[in-house]
């Protein structure tokens, strides 16, 4: 840690019966929105949250909510936080990039860790990364050794997914009947430096890292635990083939399917979620922190 | 691209718009105006370590806070403005930037669209505005309804009892920093709630609508509306080329289908008492919220969804703006029902206090950075400009 991590404006409640704190982490690249989940006693463990990102992030926002909740019941601390120029945390904290993303989760996970992670070298802080916040729980976790890594339906070829996100826009473009071309976008990025996806910024900068990231290449090089929940939909499958290469790299993968859709280009509809969809959830979110409960009640 | 006043919608004709300035009162210091009655009981609870305001420095003053709405525990954040900007205001006094001699006074709620939604909104537009309000002066809160974002509880997409509550608790926040005068802001889903409230209370002074469901979707449409609306060219272009765009197709068809169903099996479990009673009867306007601030909706049936207490905030003296995108679905079935449109003549009869305002080719919600900068600039503007009658009393 370069420099003192200051809260600011935090506040405090019981939430569904978990003490929650949010407010304004000080890093040294900006102000970061955090929540803490705290676990009732001595937490056996901690967990930083690397969300999803665009309109994906409003499908996952509350999941990541409920897995904080679940967690921090079963008695792992956990911590949700607001990337860079995302959400509530402040605009203009430095240029967003997945690199810098994960610098923000160490940040986070600085602020969480607890005497006993540091002196065991932080095999109880664990990192969960959510499509292409996979990425950046991936290079997160990879300077910190023995950090065990959740990967809810990751994003395994960034150029893949910028291709695909830009392949929605047109999807809803045909709505208003607008013309504006694939081209256009790269235009603006490279003369304004972000373009406007669906409602959504895309800054160059996070462009640019996103099309040369590959989950296959973020392996953390020593041997570790991962557990992998794909999702229904295209990114399985190349998600599945990068964590083949993790295994051979000797890490431990887990791989714990479920049949939730990915769906991530499209804010839902504003109904209530399907019974159907909930029980879903709440199976991956039941699979998650067995896994890790089961890995950290051990002596 | 600008929020366009009265550009080219045709329905409804008869709505006037205020024009720029002629609305505008200096108001005073509300020193005879009575605090807002309360209406439930979380209207009374708020927290009470909020910080002391102003923000020191040049820099808004972000604070998390939790507070309950009845057996619910709610999150938001409440944003104040920096003493630089507070001495600003002072400094102005002519510039009545919020229509009153203290710069703090005005508070602006900011509530987002409902489920799948958190505090920023979509693309953190609610955390701009909230900073650009703080910029001019303003507290704002923009908080997360029960069962969302970092709120407690499960969110039922219901139109009475938690969502009003939430909304009464989230102003009894803003009061407890001293905001005597509101301006709130509801988009989509969350203006209905809004707009329960507002025609509660006596300290609004304006409240913004943006994309409101003013009409249950596809009540007073004729078939041929209804399917062409939902399979048209565009939609099958997609649908075939598309496996993702075809997954959220097929579920908001899904999502209709069963909403139209559950409604017409409400109105029915409604009406047939009534029926073997001798009094067959369809509500035609929401009814008036009972004690305890939670009101009866009827989910189906001509007209405005709460055309009673849109007429209530107007007739209070506030202001009302309504926004939509040109070609939002919530614009639609308002120019196809012509007892809403008959609903805005009447509104219109009660003066200039109503705002007609359509965004050229957006959708509906905020669905590119160009409505996101429209409504950004909208709110912002009409937070130094609250057209409020009550006010200048």
């Amino acid at each position: 840690m370069t420099a003192p991590l200051l809260v600011h404006g935090a506040d405090d409640a019981q939430v569904d019966g978990v003490r929650c704190e949010a407010g304004f982490v000080d890093t040294p690249d900006g102000r970061l929105f955090t929540v803490r989940h705290l676990a009732r006693t001595d937490p056996i463990g901690t967990v930083v949250v690397c969300s999803s990102l665009f309109a994906e992030e409003h499908t996952d926002y509350r999941r990541d909510f409920q897995l904080a909740q679940r967690l921090a019941g079963a008695g792992i601390a956990t911590a949700r936080f607001h990337y860079r120029g995302v959400g509530n945390s402040a605009p203009g904290a430095g240029a967003q990039s997945l690199a810098a993303f994960a610098r923000d989760a160490r940040s986070i996970a600085g602020v969480l860790a607890t005497p006993r992670d540091v002196k065991s070298g932080t095999s109880r802080l664990g990192f969960v990364g959510i499509g292409p916040g996979a990425l950046v729980a991936a290079a997160a976790a990879a300077r910190r050794d023995g950090s065990p890594v959740v990967l809810w339906k990751p994003v395994a070829d960034g150029e893949r997914y910028f291709r695909d996100l830009l392949r929605a826009r047109l999807i809803a473009a045909t709505r208003t009947g607008q013309t504006v071309t694939t081209q256009d976008v790269l235009d603006a990025l490279a003369a304004h430096g972000w373009a406007d996806v669906m409602g959504f910024r895309v800054t160059a900068t996070l462009r640019d890292s996103l099309v040369t990231a590959r989950l296959s290449d973020l392996g953390p090089g020593d041997a570790r635990e991962v557990l992998f929940q794909p999702f229904r939909g295209s990114r399985a499958t190349e998600a599945a083939r990068a964590l083949d290469t993790w295994s051979k790299a000797g890490n431990t993968v887990t791989t714990q399917p479920t049949t939730l859709p990915e769906d991530p280009w499209f804010i839902p509809d504003a109904a209530e979620t399907s019974g159907e969809v909930a029980a879903l959830e709440n199976d991956l979110i039941e699979h998650t922190w067995t896994w890790l409960r089961s890995m950290w009640s051990q002596p | 691209m600008s929020v366009a006043e009265n550009a080219s919608q045709p329905v409804p004709p008869a709505v006037s718009l205020p024009v720029q300035g002629d609305d505008v009162r200096p108001a005073t210091p509300s020193a005879t105006s009575s605090p807002a009655p309360s209406t439930s009981q979380s209207d009374q609870v708020a927290s009470s370590r909020l910080p002391p305001e102003p923000a020191p420095g040049g820099r808004p003053g972000e604070h998390a806070v939790y507070f309950r709405s009845g057996a619910e525990r709610l999150f938001g954040i409440l944003t104040t403005p920096s003493a630089r900007a507070v001495a600003a205001g002072a400094d102005t006094p002519t510039r009545t930037r919020l229509g009153t001699a203290r710069s703090t006074s005005l508070g602006v709620l900011l509530a987002h669209s409902g489920v799948n939604n958190f505090t920023a909104h979509r693309n953190g537009v609610w955390t701009t505005i909230a900073h650009q309000l703080a910029n001019e002066g303003v507290t704002s809160l923009r908080f997360d309804f029960t069962g969302t974002g970092e709120s407690s509880g499960h969110h039922v997409r219901s139109l009475t009892g938690q969502v009003v509550s939430d909304i009464t608790a989230a102003v009894a926040v803003l009061r407890a920093q001293g905001c005597d005068r509101l301006l709130l802001v509801g988009s989509c889903f969350g203006g209905i709630p809004v707009t329960v409230v507002a025609a509660l209370r006596r300290d609004v002074a304006a409240v913004i609508l943006l994309s409101p469901p003013l009409v249950v979707a596809a009540t007073q449409q004729s078939l041929r509306q209804r399917v062409t609306g939902l399979v048209n060219r565009a939609t099958v272009t997609a649908v075939i080329t598309n496996p993702e765009f075809r997954r959220w197709y097929l579920a908001r068809v899904w999502s209709l289908a069963t909403a139209h169903l559950r409604v017409r099996g409400r109105a029915l479990t409604r009406a047939l008492p009534r029926l073997f009673a001798g009094a067959a009867h369809w509500p035609h306007r929401s009814a008036v919220p009972g004690p305890g601030g939670h009101a009866h909706f009827p989910m189906t049936g001509a007209g405005l969804l709460v055309g009673a207490e849109l007429r209530a905030i107007l007739e209070s003296g506030a202001a009302l703006d309504l926004v939509f995108g040109s070609e939002d679905g919530n614009l639609a079935v308002v120019e196809h029902d012509q007892a809403s449109v008959a609903a805005l003549d009447d509104l219109r009869t009660l003066g200039s206090g109503l705002g007609w305002h359509v965004i050229p080719g957006a959708v509906h919600g905020l669905e590119d950075a160009s409505v996101q900068a429209a409504v950004i600039a909208f709110v912002t503007e009409a937070a130094r400009r609250p057209r409020n009658r009550r006010g200048a009393q």
